[in-house]
């Protein structure tokens, strides 16, 4: 245990106020001879001249070589990771996941969902710059309104963020007039519903009934039934069937109206 | 126009561009310690040539070690525990121990000063100095760091490997030993 005396003495020697450092400081300032002085100096020098050249390691590059190697795994891995949670995203959504660096697919022909059961998918020709014609949604119309008889076209440049990429599914959709939907639907619902069968047979007869016919002296039953065959030639059979019992009604004592059976009124 | 005052560069960036290259650089280091840490052995052994020997020893080491010297700490601190350490394997050469009471100086009460002392000092110097001689080197040892190093409590507990109580205890001792053998000398 130290004297508090003593611990006075302390604290004013280290503050400097102490007879002793005044006394030691009056012992006088020893320097070591010049000579050691240079040689020393010397000494540091040579030190430097004769190491300082191969001072720099042999594996100097490694550093900055494993710093940017470890930097680009990082990324790589950072983005693989990514990569991967999107594709487990997409996975448990449902949809497709598309191979890397691949384009979505050829626009076809979508019918709106309340055609499915008879609409098949077609593909179409892909139109330039990836567009698709788009059904604008059939919103639940007040019974009273009269059917739209407008094919409203929409067309939407095709724009698929990451997430959407639905590969090797069609992404076209083809607007359908409400009465064009509603002769399908009773195309599909109805007993007569035309058989690819009958529109052969009733493609031939087209055929042999207008093989002999001057287009201008045609009666109103053989212009519609060029159109008809026109629309044999570039349209969807649902079409040509709509179109054929369209005919049968209008024409009901054809010969060609016998081969369609008219659906049930 | 007085001339812009330019700062001293400090220790450390001067021994990080001697690591560099820069002899300069040393040579302004060395010439602002070398004569603290030679009074640091000179009181310690009392012997000029030892003490030269030493102090070159410290510099050496310096010079070797610049490669790898980091500044994790005062360069002061660095450079006495070098010089500590020099000064232990100096006592262990000559078969004693910093700490064992053979490691104290002898009495050098009836030594004669020298002609030119006789002139320079005075009276309490030369008690001063013969006192200084009569202490256990551990409490010189801390003094002079205190003196001539201006090291800390928790520096010379650095340099010494001690703690810096026991620092404390030390320095207590030194300056009562001083300050009663100048003023036993002084009525004698």
């Amino acid at each position: 245990m130290s004297e508090p005396h003593s611990d006075r003495e302390l604290e004013q020697y280290l503050a400097g106020r102490s007879p002793a450092s005044r006394n030691y400081a009056a012992l006088g300032a020893e320097e070591p001879p010049a000579t050691l002085d240079a040689r020393i100096v010397e000494e540091a020098r040579a030190a430097v001249q004769s190491k300082h050249p191969a001072s720099r390691s042999p594996l100097w590059w490694l550093r900055p070589v494993t710093l940017a190697a470890t930097v680009l795994l990082s990324l790589t891995l950072v983005l693989r990771l990514t990569e991967f949670g999107s594709r487990r995203e997409l996975a448990r959504t449902g949809a497709e996941i598309p191979a890397p660096g691949e384009e979505p697919s050829v626009p076809v022909t979508v019918l709106p969902p309340q055609e499915s059961d008879n609409a098949a998918l077609k593909e179409e020709p892909a139109p330039p710059a990836r567009q698709m014609k788009l059904a604008p949604p059939r919103a639940p119309a007040p019974k009273s309104a009269e059917p739209n008889k407008t094919v409203e076209e929409v067309v939407v440049t095709s724009r698929k963020p990451r997430e959407e990429k639905l590969r090797g599914t069609p992404l076209a959709i083809t607007a359908f007039d409400d009465k064009a939907n509603e002769g399908a639907a009773e195309l599909s619902a109805s007993p007569g519903t035309l058989g690819h069968e009958t529109m052969v047979r009733i493609e031939k007869e087209i055929e042999s009934r207008l093989a002999g016919a001057k287009p201008e002296m045609a009666s109103p039953a053989e212009t519609r039934l060029r159109e008809i065959q026109a629309l044999q030639k570039s349209a969807a059979e649902v079409e040509v069937a709509d179109a054929l019992v369209q005919f049968a009604h209008d024409f009901p004592d054809d010969p060609i109206s016998t081969l369609v059976r008219l659906p049930a009124e | 126009m007085l001339p812009a005052m330019v700062p001293e560069p400090d220790d450390i960036s001067l021994m990080l561009r001697y690591r560099a290259g820069d002899v300069s650089a040393f040579e302004t280091l060395y010439r602002r310690h070398k004569g603290p840490l030679y009074r640091y052995f000179l009181r310690q052994c009392r012997d000029g040539q030892a003490a030269a020997d030493l102090f070159q020893d410290v510099w050496s080491n310096i010079i070797r070690a610049r490669e790898s010297y980091r500044p994790t700490a005062r360069f002061t601190t660095f450079m006495y525990q070098i010089a500590h350490n020099c000064l232990v394997d100096h006592f262990r050469r000559q078969g004693s121990r910093l700490e064992d009471p053979a490691a104290d100086p002898p009495d050098h009460a009836d030594e004669t000063p020298g002609p030119e002392a006789l002139v320079m000092a005075t009276e309490v110097t030369l008690f001063f100095r013969r006192a200084l001689d009569r202490l256990p080197a551990l409490q010189r040892e801390a003094f002079l760091l205190r003196e001539e190093a201006d090291l800390s409590l928790a520096d010379i507990a650095l340099v010494t490997g001690t703690s810096e109580e026991t620092v404390k205890s030390r320095l207590r001792y030194a300056l009562k030993k001083l300050r009663t053998i100048v003023a036993a000398e002084d009525v004698a």
